[in-house]
């Protein structure tokens, strides 16, 4: 097999990078935030929905907090005070 | 206890850029520079974005960030990481998540999530300031208080406006509730955290959680 030239060899990875580049940022452009839908659920109201806490915001959009439902460290949604939180599945007890 | 070690913060800092596929590198290595002009590109094209691009950019020093490439995932830690093994991680735990949403969203739906949607950037800054918080928790048992990070978020740097802010705030109270009920809050990252310090730096910690503060 042919050695690749060294002007070639250098190139090519610095080409692939900024083809990479060039599409990353094109694809960039048709992206949209990706927003929870429009719910209506007052601003600033908190709730338990799927196991998780979630926040209602100005725009009346329900956003989760957290990435992981409550039962993945082992606890179970709970909401007091108007905040939802992850409280302990066994009701405190250790 | 025996307080964190570098060798610890640091290995603590591996694990989770690798959970999360990112690269973990400093601002003097020059890494700031090259973000700068991915970052400032990608601005130019998303509605809204420059501001917030510009604060950042204007506090690199003293801001770190994670930023999703076409060739993976680098975190650039901020000078001020380097205060003591407890900063570095509560930094790298805060930057964590952020390469977590990166790995979970793919980079161009979380940038553009993030640069396109005061909203979005409020909420992954609370759960990231968040996990932040739990780190520091597990590591000197003093549950902090919200009111730093609220700052920070509140503070300009993240071109939040008044609605932004109150639903970050909610956030970070919700995690904190959380937190004082004796639990992880319900992120990837802070679970990661806390198995990883019980499995190699059980002397640092400081609290288990089920000790409710």
């Amino acid at each position: 097999m042919q050695p690749l030239d060294p002007l070639v060899a250098r190139g090519t990875p610095v080409l692939v990078s900024v083809l990479l580049a060039v599409g990353f940022f094109v694809s960039a452009l048709a992206g949209c935030p990706r927003l929870p839908p429009v719910s209506g659920c007052t601003p600033g109201e908190q709730r338990c929905a799927d196991d998780a806490p979630e926040v209602c915001s100005a725009s009346r959009r329900w956003h989760r907090a957290g990435d992981a439902p409550c039962r993945a460290v082992g606890g179970t949604c709970a909401s007091d005070g108007g905040v939802a939180y992850c409280a302990p599945a066994d009701g405190g007890a250790r | 206890m025996t307080p964190l070690t570098w060798d610890q913060a640091r290995a603590l800092g591996e694990h989770l850029a690798g959970e999360t596929s990112a690269v973990v590198t400093s601002h003097d290595d020059g890494a700031m520079a090259v973000a700068g002009t991915l970052l400032r590109t990608l601005a130019a094209m998303v509605k809204g974005a420059g501001p917030v691009v510009d604060l950042v950019l204007a506090r690199g020093e003293r801001t770190s960030v994670t930023l999703p490439t076409p060739l993976g995932t680098i975190v650039v830690l901020a000078r001020a990481a380097s205060a003591s093994p407890v900063a570095y991680a509560r930094t790298i735990t805060h930057e964590a998540v952020h390469a977590g949403q990166v790995q979970r969203l793919g980079g161009l739906q979380a940038s553009v999530d993030y640069l396109g949607s005061g909203e979005l950037r409020a909420v992954r800054e609370a759960d990231a300031y968040a996990a932040g918080l739990w780190t520091e928790f597990l590591l000197t048992g003093e549950l902090p208080s919200p009111d730093p990070a609220l700052v920070s978020i509140a503070g300009g740097l993240y071109h939040l406006d008044a609605e932004d802010i109150a639903l970050a705030r909610a956030v970070v109270v919700s995690h904190l509730t959380t937190i004082r009920a004796g639990l992880c809050p319900p992120l990837a990252v802070a679970q990661s955290t806390l198995r990883w310090l019980h499995a190699n730096a059980p002397e640092a910690l400081a609290i288990e959680p089920g000790d409710a503060p």
